[in-house]
């Protein structure tokens, strides 16, 4: 995961707090896609497991796509 | 078993999602950010090259860019390291990929040296943000190749090698190729590929790399024209004038400018009179805004030469050395409109050996 060799924003507090929001978004999009999963395989529809890159884009857009319109 | 077979790296469900999320930031940081970042730099005062550093230290207090810089050096990170990363997994399969690289190559494909006296600058950075480099690891060519083929690899983007053999070959029929700093054989199979007789030599200073190359050509057609050999570029174990091509793919910019320099004389004294030099590589345009990404790419990525490329004048460098007609241009490593997505600036260096 991320370290602190190298800065980029203006201040510590930023830097530390954009890296826990990348990294926890990690965490909630992997149990996503767990728990997508695991409900497949409950309700016997293994073949609808989600299609991790269409579902990541999804997400990323979603949490993080007004980078863009900064 | 295909080559694309050979010691893959399997991710398991939780790997899966967490690189695919690594992938898509990626998309995000290369497309809609980097044009954010593009149209806030057009505004910015110093847009004339003499005055590159007052545009690069205000580009650098723009939010757009203190985000791009964290996504860039960050991203690449997380792809490898961490709970999820692929140097992660490729430990988990460890003893499995292991036997398979160790396993005998066939023919006369590889050439190891043990012995082989590792460059400083080789030994002392982890080039890519790769975790120990591609030195020492048996298996430290199959998690590159993991890394390379990820989404936003660059290496491993398809159809990229057999371009530039078509780009500095035209079609022209070659006889003997040494590809220097091959990886894992990519180059070498492109070269070899373009035309029945041609045969092609991967050289690389990973013992990894060179095992994992010639592994991966046991199942190509051109199995019989190619052999890789664990060398320093520099100084290769073959005679005066032994080959018409002498080429590297993205080495330049991971070499400093005293070894360009060693690795220029190398190749006018393997290539025939006449012979061909090229090199695929990175330079900066004079655009500000473009070489300042280019310049913060060789920190955030660990690619600290590229600086040294940057200053160093190729031509003259080439012509010191007696080449002749020596050319650099641009190359389209795809067919992508150009200037939309973040791209390092591809360029090809040519130059000939007087007849």
């Amino acid at each position: 995961m991320p370290d602190n060799q190298q800065t980029f924003f203006a201040d510590a507090v930023s830097e530390k707090l954009f890296e826990s929001l990348v990294a926890l978004a990690a965490e909630v999009h992997v149990l996503r896609d767990r728990v997508t999963r695991l409900e497949a395989s409950a309700t016997g529809q293994p073949a609808k497991t989600p299609d991790t890159a269409a579902s990541a884009e999804a997400f990323v857009q979603h949490v993080f796509g007004g980078l863009a319109r900064l | 078993m295909t080559n694309t077979d050979f010691a893959r790296v399997t991710f398991d469900p939780q790997t899966e999602s967490f690189q695919a999320y690594v992938g898509e930031f990626r998309k995000l940081w290369a497309g809609a950010l980097y044009r954010t970042l593009r149209d806030q730099a057009r505004s910015l005062a110093h847009q004339d090259p003499a005055d590159f550093q007052a545009f690069d230290a205000e580009l650098r207090k723009l939010p757009a860019h203190q985000f791009f810089g964290w996504l860039e050096h960050n991203l690449q990170k997380m792809k490898y390291a961490g709970r999820f990363g692929i140097v992660g997994a490729a430990n988990a399969q460890r003893p499995e990929l292991e036997a398979q690289m160790s396993a005998p190559v066939g023919g006369n494909r590889l050439t190891e040296d043990a012995g082989l006296r590792i460059p400083h600058y080789y030994q002392e950075n982890d080039f890519h943000q790769h975790p120990g480099g591609l030195r020492e690891d048996p298996i430290a060519a199959v998690i590159y190749r993991e890394s390379a083929s990820a989404s936003g690899g660059v290496v491993g983007k398809a159809g990229l090698h057999a371009r530039y053999v078509e780009a500095v070959l035209n079609g022209r029929p070659v006889r003997n190729v040494i590809d220097i700093g091959c990886g894992y054989g990519r180059s070498t199979f492109a070269f070899a590929a373009s035309g029945p007789r041609t045969t092609a030599v991967g050289v690389d200073l990973s013992g990894s790399c060179v095992r994992l190359s010639a592994h991966l050509a046991e199942a190509r057609p051109e199995r019989e024209r190619v052999r890789f050999v664990q060398a320093d570029g520099v100084d290769v174990p073959f005679a005066d004038g032994a080959f018409d091509v002498f080429t590297s793919t993205m080495l330049l910019h991971e070499m400093p400018a005293s070894a360009i320099r060693e690795l220029i004389a190398e190749a006018f004294r393997v290539l025939e009179p006449g012979g061909l030099s090229a090199h695929l590589d990175f330079l900066p345009p004079p655009d500000n805004f473009l070489r300042s990404l280019y310049l913060g790419h060789s920190d955030r990525n660990a690619e600290p030469f590229m600086r040294e490329l940057a200053e160093m004048d190729i031509v003259a460098e080439h012509e010191k050395a007696g080449f002749v007609d020596v050319r650099i241009e641009p190359f389209a490593e795809d067919d992508q409109p150009k200037g939309e997505k973040w791209r390092l600036p591809w360029t090809v260096i040519r130059a000939r050996k007087p007849n």
